[in-house]
C-alpha cells in the first residue's frame, strides 16, 4: 500500500481526490497548508504528492521549491493541481520543479489514470 | 729617378755585402785582423761623422745631428783605445784582455748616454761648445778611470767575463731600450727615414751588446756577431746624419737653385716677348692709325700755318675730285672746278675754310660748301670743320680741315622742307601732284605713282601719276600680279632690276618699259593700309637706299593727306545724307547758333512757320515775329543755351482758325569737340492727333478707375462676409475639438469599464468554478456508484446534474477565453507534438458520444510533427468534433489531415453528414452567441461561443484560419489551417 500526500485547502476537492486515490489502492494522507504539507512530505516520504498551487500562506510553488531543495525527499514526484483561470502560470509551475500538473475541475473518474500518465513520464 | 734610386740601393747593398764578406773572410784568417778592421772602420765612420758635423755645425739646425756627430767622435776615441789595447795588439803591455773590455764598456755607456740624450735634448737649444766640452770631460774621466785602475774589472783571464761586465751589458741594453722608447715618443721631430735609421742603429747596438754578454772567448763567434752588429749600428747612424743633415738639405738647396734659375729664365723670356709685343703693337697702332685716317668717312686735309697743303687722306681726294699732285699745286686744276656757296654761286678763295681760319685765327665749324666738279653733273655738298693748331706763342702752325659728304642729307632736308611748305600750301590733289613731281625730279626716275586703295583693296586709284617729267591723268588698276600688291599693307619693297621678269602678269610694267621698282606702303592712323607710293625707272637703281629713306620720310605725310582726303569725302557724303534726311523729314528741324540766330530750317519747319527759310536765316525767331507763341519758343532756346541741358516742351501753334495744333518740341544742345556749346538743334513734331488720343485714353482711364473703385468696394464687402464665415468655421472647429476631447474622455472611460468587465468576468468565473468542481466531482462519484448503487431514476437525475454542471463549466471556460482574447491577455505556449496523437486525443474525448449516436467515424490522419500551441489546437479541434457530433443525427464524421504542398501549413478537415448550415447563418457563423436554426424542433445545447472562440484562437494564437463549406440539410465541412511551425 503506497502512501500519497495530497495538499489541498478545499475540503470538497480533497474529498473527491481522496475517493479516487483510495479506490485505486493508495493510502492518502492530507495536508491543508503549504507548511504542513512540507513537513509531512519530509516525514512520510510519500510515493507522490498532489499539490494545490493556490494555498493560503505558503503557496504550492513555494512548498514545491522547498521540497525540491530538501536533502531527504528532493526527487519525489509532485503533481500540481491548478485552477483553469491560473493556467498562465504553467511555466512557473514547471520551473518550480513540479513533475506535471492538471487543471480543475478534477474528474474523479480519470484522475488516477492522468496521474499515472504523468508519473510514467517522470519515472521512465 | 726610380731607376737611379734602385740602382743606388742595389749598389749600396752590394757594397755593404762585400764589406761584410771581406770582414768575415778576414776573421777566418785572423780574428785580430778582423777586429782591428771592424773597429777601425767604425772609428773611421765616427771620425768622418765628427769632422763633417763639426765643420758644418753652424748650418746644422737639428741638435740631434750635432749631438750624434760630436758624441760618436768621442766614443770613437775610446773605441780607438779599445782597438789598440785589444788582445794580441801588444801596444799597452801588462793590461791583458781586461783593459779593452773595460774600455769597451766605458764606450758603450757613453754611447747609450748619447742615444738617450738625443731624444731628451731634441727640443732644447744646446751650444756646440757645451756638447764638445761635455763629451771631452766624459771621455777624459772614463779613460783616466780605466787606466788608473779605478774602473771595475771586466775580464779576468781564466775566469772570463766578470759579473760587472755582464750586468753592465744588460744595463746598457736597458738604457738603449729607454733611448729607443724616448726616441719613439719624440719621433715627430725626425723625418720618418731618420727615425727608422736611428732606431735601427739602436737595435743593432742592442744586438751587439747582447752578443757580447754571451762570449767566453774574445775571438769567439758571439764576439764576431757583436762586432758586425756594432759596425751596422755605426753605419746606420752615419746614414742617419748624412741623409738628414747633408744629403737631403743639399738636394733641397740644389732644387731651389734650379727653380730660381728656371724662373729667372722665364722672366727673361717674358720680358723679351713683351718687348716684341709692344713693338708689334706700336707698329700695328701706327698702321691702324694710318688706316683710320685713310678709311675714316671724313675727308681730312692738313695745311701749314701759311695755308699751304701738307697732306690729305684718300677720301678728301675722292670728294674733291682732285689728284694729290693737283692738290699740292704740282699739277693744274681744271678752271671749271669750284667751291660753291650754299646758294650755288661760286665761292671766292677768301671764303675757303682754311682762309677763313687763318683770317679769324679761330676754328670754323658746320660750314656748308658745295663742290662743283667738271667730271660730275651733280654738286657734292660737304659739311666742313676747320681746326687750327697753335704753337706755344699762339701762332697757328697747322690747320686741320675735315669734311663729310652731306649731299644725301641735303636731299632729305629738301624733301622735309618740301613736305613742310608745299603740304600747307597745296590742296589735296595738288599736293600729290607736287609730291610726285618732286620725287621724280629728286631721283631722276621715269615714273612716280601715288595710289589710294579702293574700298575693296583689290584695286588702286592713282592720286598722282608722274611720267617722264609730266603729270598725267589718273587711272584705276587691279593690284593683283603687280609689285604694288607686295607693297600694300606690307612693307617697303625694292626691286633694283629685272622687275618685269619678276611680275610677268603686270603688262603695265612692260608697256612702261620699267626695269627697277621701289614702293612703300601708306598706313592710316588706325594702322590700316590706305595706299602706296612707287618709283619706277627704265634703268636699274643706283641710289635705292637714299630713295627708300626719303620715301619713308614722305610716306607719313602722304598717308595723312590721303586719310584727310578720304575723311573729307566721307564727311561730305554724310553731310549730304544728313541734309537729305532733314529736308525730307515730316518733323520740323531747325538749328540755332549760340546767339539764337537761325542757321538752318527744313522744309517742314518752313511749312509750319509759313515762311521760307531765307527769311529766317541769320535772324532770331523773334526778329521775324509772326505769332505770339514764338516768344515762349525763343525763351526756351535761350534757357537751353544757358543751362546746357536738353529740354522739351509742348506748344500750341495757331492754325488758320482751326483751334491750333499741338507741337512737341525737343531742344538738343550741340557742342563742339572741346565741349563748348555751339548751338541748339530743335526737333518738333505735330502731336495734335496724339493729344486727342491721349484725351480719350484719359477719359477711358477715369471710367476704368471708377469701375475699379466699385469693384473694390464689392470685394471688400465680400471679404467681410468671408471673414464672418471663417469665424463661424473656427467656432465650429473649437466645438469639434471640445467634442473630441469629451469623446476621448468617454472612450478612455469605456476602456476602463471594458477592463473592469474583463476583470470581473475572470474573477467571477474563478469563483464559479470552485462550486462547479464540487458539483461535477461529487455527481461523478455518485454516478459511478462508488458510494453505493443507485436506482435508475436517481441515476437519471444525477446525470442531468452532471450534464448541467459540465455545460456550465464549458460556458464559463469559453467566457474566460473570450474575455482573455478580447483583452489581449491570452498567451501562447508552443510545444512540439505529433498531429496524429493530438487528433487521437480529441477523437477519444468524443468517441463515446459518437458511438452512442451510432455514427460512423473515419479518421485519416498521417504522422506529422507540429510546433505550436497544442492545447489551443486541441481545443479548436475538440470544438469542431463536438459540433459535428452534436449536429449529426446519422451518417458519418470524417476527420482527416494533410500538410500543404510546400510543407509550411497543416490542414485538418472535419466533415459531417449533419444538418448543415443555412446561408443566412453562414454569414454570422463566427460571431459570438450565435445559435443555429436547427431543422427540427430540438434545441441543441451550446454556449454560442464555440466557433467564435475557435476562429479567434486560430487567428490570434495559432496564426491560422478556418473555412467552412456547408449544404443545408446534408452536412458541413470545416477546414482549419495552421502553420506547422509557429
Amino acid at each position: 500500500m503506497r502512501t500519497v500526500l495530497v495538499i489541498e485547502d478545499n475540503k470538497d476537492n480533497l474529498k473527491i481526490v481522496t475517493y479516487a486515490l483510495q479506490r485505486a489502492g493508495y493510502t492518502v494522507i492530507t495536508a491543508k497548508s503549504g507548511e504542513e504539507g512540507f513537513e509531512l512530505a519530509l516525514k512520510e516520504k510519500p510515493f507522490f504528492i498532489l499539490m494545490d498551487i493556490n494555498l493560503p500562506g505558503m503557496d504550492g510553488l513555494e512548498a514545491t521549491k522547498r521540497i525540491r531543495s530538501s536533502a531527504v525527499n528532493g526527487d519525489i514526484p509532485i503533481i500540481a493541481i491548478t485552477s483553469y483561470a491560473m493556467s498562465g502560470d504553467r511555466e512557473r509551475i514547471m520551473e518550480a520543479g513540479c513533475s506535471g500538473y492538471f487543471e480543475k475541475p478534477i474528474d474523479p473518474i480519470s484522475i488516477v489514470e492522468q496521474i499515472h500518465t504523468i508519473l510514467g513520464k517522470t519515472i521512465t | 729617378m726610380v731607376d737611379s734610386d734602385r740602382f743606388e740601393k742595389l749598389s749600396n747593398f752590394g757594397g755593404i755585402a762585400s764589406v761584410a764578406l771581406g770582414l768575415y773572410l778576414s776573421s777566418r784568417y785572423s780574428y785580430l785582423l778582423f777586429h782591428s778592421l771592424v773597429e777601425i772602420t767604425t772609428i773611421a765612420i765616427a771620425f768622418a761623422l765628427f769632422i763633417l758635423t763639426w765643420n758644418t755645425r753652424e748650418y746644422l739646425g737639428d741638435i740631434f745631428l750635432r749631438l750624434l756627430g760630436i758624441g760618436y767622435g768621442f766614443i770613437a776615441l775610446i773605441d780607438l783605445l779599445h782597438t789598440l789595447s785589444y788582445k794580441g795588439m801588444n801596444i799597452f803591455p801588462g793590461f791583458g784582455a781586461n783593459l779593452p773590455t773595460q774600455l769597451w764598456i766605458a764606450a758603450r755607456y757613453l754611447q747609450a748616454a748619447t742615444l738617450i740624450g738625443v731624444p731628451l735634448l731634441v727640443e732644447r737649444k744646446v751650444d756646440n761648445r757645451g756638447i764638445f766640452a761635455g763629451f771631452g770631460v766624459a771621455v777624459t774621466a772614463l779613460t783616466v778611470m780605466v787606466y788608473s785602475g779605478n774602473f771595475p774589472d771586466c775580464f779576468i783571464e781564466g775566469k772570463g767575463l766578470t759579473a760587472f761586465k755582464i750586468i753592465s751589458e744588460y744595463l746598457i741594453c736597458a738604457l738603449l731600450c729607454v733611448a729607443l722608447y724616448l726616441l719613439f715618443r719624440q719621433r715627430r721631430h725626425f723625418s720618418g727615414r731618420t727615425f727608422r735609421l736611428i732606431a735601427s742603429s739602436i737595435a743593432c747596438t742592442i744586438i751587439s751588446e747582447l752578443s757580447f754578454t754571451a762570449y767566453v772567448n774574445v775571438y769567439g763567434f758571439a764576439n764576431l756577431l757583436g762586432h758586425f752588429a756594432k759596425l751596422a749600428a755605426f753605419y746606420l747612424v752615419y746614414r742617419a746624419i748624412l741623409v738628414t743633415g747633408f744629403k737631403d738639405p743639399f738636394d733641397l738647396i740644389f732644387r731651389e737653385l734650379k727653380q730660381a734659375e728656371e724662373s729667372l729664365r722665364q722672366t727673361q723670356d717674358k720680358l723679351e716677348a713683351t718687348v716684341a709685343e709692344r713693338t708689334a703693337e706700336l707698329r700695328a697702332s701706327e698702321i691702324k692709325f694710318r688706316s683710320l685716317i685713310d678709311k675714316v668717312q671724313t675727308a681730312i686735309v692738313l695745311h701749314d700755318g701759311q695755308g699751304l697743303l701738307i697732306s690729305c687722306n684718300p677720301l678728301a681726294l675722292e670728294l674733291l675730285g682732285l689728284s694729290a699732285d693737283q692738290l699740292l699745286d704740282k699739277a693744274l686744276i681744271d678752271p671749271d672746278w669750284h667751291f660753291l656757296r650754299q646758294d650755288g654761286s661760286v665761292m671766292p678763295v677768301t671764303e675757303y675754310p682754311v682762309s677763313r681760319v687763318l683770317a679769324t685765327q679761330s676754328p670754323l665749324r658746320g660750314y656748308v660748301t658745295g663742290i662743283s666738279r667738271p667730271d660730275q653733273d651733280k654738286i657734292i655738298w660737304v659739311l666742313v670743320n676747320a681746326e687750327p693748331e697753335y704753337d706755344e706763342a699762339g701762332t697757328i702752325v697747322q690747320v686741320i680741315v675735315s669734311f663729310v659728304d652731306i649731299t644725301e642729307r641735303k636731299l632729305m632736308e629738301d624733301a622735309l622742307s618740301f613736305i613742310a611748305q608745299r603740304g600747307w600750301l597745296a590742296g589735296a590733289d595738288n599736293f600729290f601732284d607736287a609730291l610726285a613731281h618732286f620725287l621724280g625730279d629728286c631721283f631722276e626716275v621715269d615714273y612716280v605713282v601715288i595710289d589710294e586703295l579702293d574700298e575693296d583693296s583689290d584695286m588702286a586709284v592713282t592720286r598722282a601719276l608722274y611720267a617722264k617729267g609730266e603729270i598725267v591723268p589718273n587711272m584705276r588698276y587691279a593690284l593683283k600680279g603687280t609689285p604694288c600688291e607686295n607693297v600694300v599693307g606690307r612693307q617697303l619693297c625694292v626691286y633694283s632690276r629685272g622687275v618685269q621678269q619678276l611680275f610677268p602678269e603686270d603688262t603695265l610694267l612692260a608697256d612702261m618699259d620699267v626695269e627697277s621698282y621701289i614702293g612703300i606702303p601708306l598706313w592710316d592712323s588706325l594702322a590700316q593700309p590706305i595706299g602706296l607710293i612707287a618709283l619706277m625707272d627704265s634703268q636699274p637703281f643706283q641710289n635705292e637706299t637714299s630713295a627708300a629713306t626719303l620715301l619713308q620720310l614722305v610716306a607719313t605725310r602722304a598717308a595723312a593727306e590721303l586719310e584727310r582726303a578720304r575723311s573729307d569725302r566721307i564727311l561730305r557724303k554724310s553731310e549730304q545724307e544728313f541734309r537729305t534726311l532733314a529736308e525730307n523729314s515730316p518733323d520740323n528741324i531747325a538749328r540755332y547758333d549760340v546767339n539764337c540766330r537761325t542757321v538752318y530750317m527744313n522744309p517742314a519747319m518752313e511749312k509750319t512757320l509759313g515762311c521760307p527759310a531765307s527769311e529766317k536765316l541769320g535772324k532770331t525767331p523773334l526778329e521775324v515775329p509772326r505769332i505770339n507763341t514764338v516768344r515762349v519758343y525763343q525763351e526756351k532756346i535761350s534757357e537751353v543755351l544757358a543751362s546746357g541741358e536738353a529740354s522739351e516742351m509742348d506748344l500750341v501753334m495757331p492754325d488758320q482758325g482751326q483751334g491750333g495744333r499741338y507741337h512737341n518740341i525737343r531742344f538738343v544742345v550741340e557742342r563742339q569737340e572741346d565741349g563748348a556749346i555751339s548751338g541748339v538743334l530743335v526737333l518738333g513734331r505735330d502731336i495734335t492727333e496724339r493729344k486727342q488720343a491721349e484725351k480719350e485714353i484719359h477719359l477711358l482711364n477715369q471710367e476704368l478707375e471708377r469701375r475699379v473703385t466699385e469693384r473694390t468696394a464689392e470685394l471688400e464687402s465680400r471679404s467681410v462676409e468671408l471673414k464672418d464665415s471663417q469665424r463661424a468655421l473656427m467656432n465650429m472647429v473649437e466645438d469639434l475639438n471640445e467634442k473630441t476631447a469629451e469623446l476621448e474622455q468617454a472612450n478612455s472611460k469605456l476602456k476602463e469599464v471594458d477592463q473592469l468587465k474583463s476583470m470581473f468576468i475572470a474573477s467571477m468565473s474563478h469563483e464559479l468554478r470552485t462550486p462547479l468542481n464540487s458539483i461535477i466531482g461529487f455527481s461523478s462519484i455518485l454516478m459511478n456508484e462508488w458510494t453505493g448503487p443507485l436506482n435508475p431514476e436517481q441515476k437519471e437525475n444525477l446525470e442531468a446534474v452532471l450534464r448541467s454542471g459540465k455545460h456550465l463549466l464549458s460556458l464559463i471556460n469559453d467566457v474566460i477565453d473570450v474575455s482573455k482574447i478580447e483583452t489581449g491577455k491570452i498567451e501562447s505556449f508552443a510545444e512540439t507534438f505529433d498531429i496524429h496523437d493530438l487528433v487521437r486525443e480529441a477523437v477519444e474525448t468524443v468517441k463515446k458520444d459518437i458511438h452512442q449516436k451510432r455514427l460512423e467515424l473515419v479518421v485519416n490522419m498521417p504522422h506529422q510533427i507540429l510546433h505550436t500551441d497544442r492545447r489551443r489546437l486541441l481545443q479548436c479541434l475538440l470544438n469542431l468534433l463536438s459540433n459535428a457530433t452534436k449536429f449529426t443525427m446519422e451518417g458519418s464524421i470524417d476527420v482527416s489531415a494533410e500538410p500543404s504542398s510546400d510543407g509550411s501549413m497543416m490542414t485538418i478537415t472535419v466533415e459531417d453528414t449533419g444538418i448543415g448550415i443555412s446561408e443566412e447563418d453562414l454569414e454570422n457563423l463566427f460571431s459570438p452567441f450565435v445559435r443555429l436554426h436547427a431543422t427540427g424542433e430540438t434545441v441543441i445545447p451550446g454556449t454560442g461561443l464555440g466557433l467564435y472562440l475557435t476562429q479567434k484562437l486560430l487567428k490570434d494564437i495559432l496564426h491560422g484560419d478556418i473555412l467552412v463549406m456547408s449544404n443545408y440539410g446534408t452536412g458541413s465541412r470545416f477546414t482549419i489551417r495552421v502553420p506547422i511551425n509557429v
